[in-house]
């Protein structure tokens, strides 16, 4: 994989409809029609996002001369995955490690508080 | 015992260099700052769970200098430097952060902390944003090489 590859994938997940268009592939193919409906969105301007995921290499389409239905092809996505998963849980964890030690820092302030008042 | 965090964010991609996260801390704005511009409360709560963070010297100013090592849980060090471009207490904090080592500048990059008062309780924002592609493609090579090898050991140590 080549840098112009992953400038491809990451361009194509900037988008949050062909996030979405990905997540509703992950749950089995679909043909532009099928994938048009819940996006609100005419025909062509799908199959412009699905031009941009197939160039990704994010799908691939059937053979099928009459449906065509796209499939996801997921192994690209492993790359980025990596990546975001490396920042994710630093960020996801130290917040939860945030809010934790702010809990402790309030509690150890209430009780000297208390006390103070006890005195 | 009481919540200290009342909302769950997790951190997300955003758009093509950038990753954010936002989450609501159910204490007083001064308090949540506090935590981010004393040496000895951010390193109770740095990084991942497993790891632990030492302060070389911290100037939390803008234009001052955070250098720090990070211990991870099977005992690696990584060293670390922040450079603050700009602190405004109690609202926002803007820096750089790079690895210590000249071999780490791949991980550079630009953050962005937001600190928003919510009725008693604080929203922090923060945005972490790559200086290019090229950089953030940089990034994936590497770290996936990174992986593969430490896959590679894993594999070997198996079979030692």
């Amino acid at each position: 994989m080549n840098a112009d590859n992953l400038d491809a994938i990451f361009g194509a997940l900037a988008d949050p409809t062909r996030r979405a268009i990905l997540a509703r592939l992950a749950s089995g193919e679909g043909t532009v029609n099928e994938l048009a409906e819940p996006f609100a969105m005419s025909q062509p301007a799908v199959s412009k996002h699905l031009k941009v995921l197939e160039r990704a290499g994010l799908i691939g389409r059937a053979r099928d001369a009459q449906r065509r239905p796209c499939r996801l092809q997921p192994e690209p996505l492993k790359t980025v995955a990596d990546w975001v998963a490396h920042y994710e849980r630093f960020w996801t964890e130290s917040f939860d490690r945030l809010g934790e030690y702010l809990r402790k820092v309030q509690e150890e302030e209430q009780r000297q508080a208390k006390e103070t008042e006890g005195h | 015992m009481r919540a200290a965090v009342t909302e769950i964010g997790r951190a997300q991609l955003v758009g093509d260099r950038e990753m954010a996260i936002t989450r609501i801390f159910d204490a007083p704005r001064e308090t949540v700052f506090d935590a981010w511009i004393d040496s000895q409360a951010i390193g109770q709560w740095w990084g991942p769970r497993g790891f632990s963070t030492t302060t070389h010297s911290m100037e939390m100013r803008t234009g001052g200098v955070w250098q720090y090592t990070m211990h991870g849980p099977d005992g690696t060090n990584y060293p670390n430097e922040i450079r603050y471009e700009s602190v405004e207490i109690p609202e926002r904090i803007i820096y750089t952060t790079s690895g210590g080592r000249e071999d780490d500048d791949i991980h550079t990059h630009r953050v962005i902390v937001e600190f928003r008062d919510k009725g008693g309780k604080t929203e922090v924002s923060l945005r972490m944003i790559f200086p290019s592609a090229a950089e953030r493609d940089e990034i994936v090579k590497v770290y996936g090489a990174l992986k593969g090898l430490n896959e590679t050991m894993d594999r070997l140590g198996e079979y030692l």
